[in-house]
């Protein structure tokens, strides 16, 4: 039925495109009919292969145990942590409170280290400088550092992180 | 007023030289029309096909994880605090060294398994990956699967025409001989592929497949050695099939398909023998170009509608360090099927000799009287016609299609 409709249709595009009804007016016809087939199956072709590039990768939330807290002290304050692929920081702030934070800089993604002498995170690449509550102090970073959420039971540290997409599998 | 693809061409002209030679030729070259002139097509369309090959290979490649290993998983946190010191203990195993997996599988066959396990062999969860979580990696996946076999059955058609056309006949032996070698190419690329989603049957597939040169004298152990790596089919075979697969054979491949499109497009299109009057020509740019892509289109189409009713299938994954017994009436590919059926029907000794050995040393002249078909046809080298070298065609095609027959009646019948 579409079949005998659409060959209808194509056969009155036909003879109207040309009326003359030469064979290089039909060749003419024949040729735009495969240009503009190939023009759609190559742009449908870039659709799919966008869509193929983009890895479905999933995150995942993990929380994991850190340390006990008694092994956080003000000698060494801070312990680095990977759950998932998140490199993240716990560090004992002046009142005793613990905090976790992402070690990612806000500004282009390098990690921050601890420096104790001056309580603050620094980050190597552009000199970007966070205080301990992770609010920048000094330099380009756009965003304060972001805070991995801690839970204390029993003196051992207990991190959530969501993973930044990285599980093929769940 | 000129228009655009003018300019270019100017433009284009105006700085490489050679190319106005060049284009003129190709502006001048005509292909000949005649009753037979449809099977110039199929080159062409087998060119297609293997395009279609290295786009999907490619995209394919970009997923794929040429491993044996297991995919692992942790056991979701339990309350107990030995078992999460054990939990972190473990995966920090998983993450510092990847060959404990083999031991953590282990655990996971224990009822309180603390790391389970996902998928036998990181390959076949790739490619399951590719399948069911990546958009559109279905129809990747299953274009090149299908397109690998509707390439090797053109390379047949092509070949098989180009033989009962005698278009080997000088001056296109070369055309002959390097279509030759691009065909040995092809059946390597089906076999080595056939062993990348390490699913059951690729497995035993394989293991057949590289026993059977075993039975040559002196060089049999060394060639299944070098083939598979190691004296059993494992992970060492799957990451050496994969770099066969993916860097030789296709460097291998665009040298010699190179000279093969050259010398096709210098030497033009073989009139058979047999036609000698009433040959029209109709000029290479663009009108026949313009019929190639026509085809090509409508075959695409065709293909992605197959991909679409009939996706390619993964088979059960083989476990390496569980492994199952072979599935019943495990067989190779279509296209090998007739050495496999001529290779089974020998009697396991000839006259004292092994009959294995006997079968591929008859497959061996077989090969090489194909290869020298130009060499051996005199009279169509003086244009004269060869029906003894007609019938031969027609007994290797009876033979193909009869054998595979065959095999897949006797498979079935198991």
């Amino acid at each position: 039925m579409i079949g005998c409709g659409s060959f209808f249709i194509a056969r009155r595009c036909l003879d109207s495109y040309c009326m003359k009804n030469t064979e290089s007016d039909r060749r003419n016809f024949f040729r735009r009919i495969i240009q503009g087939a190939s023009a759609l199956l190559m742009l449908s072709s870039v659709g799919v292969l966008l869509q193929y590039l983009k890895n479905p990768l999933r995150s995942k939330i993990q929380r994991a145990k850190i340390c006990a807290l008694s092994e956080l002290n003000e000698f060494q304050p801070s312990k680095n942590f990977s759950i998932g692929g998140v490199k993240g920081i716990v560090v004992l702030d002046n009142h005793k409170n613990v905090h976790a934070f992402n070690r990612k800089c806000s500004h282009l993604g390098c990690l921050v280290v601890y420096q104790n002498e001056d309580r603050q995170f620094f980050c190597n690449c552009h000199k970007g400088t966070y205080d301990l509550t992770g609010k920048v102090i000094f330099g380009p970073p756009p965003h304060p550092l972001s805070k991995l959420l801690v839970e204390i039971s029993d003196d051992t540290i207990f991190v959530t992180a969501e993973s930044e997409a990285l599980h093929r599998y769940s | 007023m000129k228009s655009m693809s003018e300019i270019t061409k100017e433009w284009l002209l105006d700085r490489v030289r050679p190319f106005q030679s060049i284009v003129e030729y190709l502006s001048r070259k005509h292909v000949p029309q005649h009753k037979h002139s449809v099977w110039y097509y199929f080159g062409g369309v087998t060119l297609f096909f293997f395009i279609i090959q290295i786009i999907t290979g490619v995209l394919l490649l970009f997923y794929y994880q040429p491993t044996s290993e297991p995919v692992l998983e942790k056991n979701p946190v339990t309350s107990s605090k030995q078992t999460e010191n054990l939990l972190f203990e473990l995966q920090s195993a998983v993450e510092a060294d990847s060959s404990k997996a083999a031991l953590l599988r282990m655990l996971g066959d224990q009822p309180d398994a603390r790391i389970k396990m996902l998928y036998p062999s990181g390959a076949y969860a790739s490619i399951e990956y590719i399948r069911t979580q990546v958009r559109y990696g279905w129809l990747i996946h299953s274009l090149h699967s299908w397109s690998s076999n509707v390439l090797i059955l053109f390379v047949f058609i092509h070949l098989f025409s180009a033989f009962l056309m005698k278009a080997y006949r000088k001056p296109r032996e070369l055309m002959w001989y390097s279509g030759s070698v691009l065909f040995a190419l092809v059946l390597g690329f089906g076999f080595t592929g056939y062993v990348l989603p390490w699913d059951e049957v690729a497995y035993y597939a394989t293991s057949i497949g590289t026993e059977y040169p075993r039975a040559l004298p002196i060089v049999g152990e060394w060639l299944v050695r070098l083939l598979r790596g190691a004296d059993q089919v494992t992970g060492e075979t799957l990451t050496r099939m994969f770099g066969i697969h993916v860097v030789v054979l296709p460097l291998s491949v665009l040298g010699i398909l190179g000279l093969h499109l050259v010398l096709a497009l210098i030497q033009g299109s073989s009139i058979p023998i047999s036609i000698r009057t009433g040959v029209k020509q109709v000029p290479f740019f663009s009108r026949y170009i313009y019929r190639e892509f026509f085809l090509w289109i409508i075959l695409l189409i065709a293909l992605v509608a197959v991909c679409y009713f009939f996706p390619w299938e993964l088979g059960t994954p083989f476990d390496l360090l569980q492994p199952s017994s072979p599935p019943v009436g495990i067989h190779p590919e279509w296209y090998f099927m007739f050495l496999f059926q001529t290779l089974n029907i020998l009697p396991s000794r000839i006259a004292g000799i092994d009959g294995i050995l006997i079968g591929q040393i008859l497959f061996g002249i077989a090969a090489a009287f194909w290869f020298f078909i130009p060499v051996l046809d005199r009279r169509s080298a003086r244009n004269v016609r060869s029906p003894l070298f007609t019938i031969i065609g027609i007994i290797a095609i009876l033979y193909f299609i009869v054998m595979t027959t065959w095999g897949y009646i006797s498979v079935s019948q198991h």
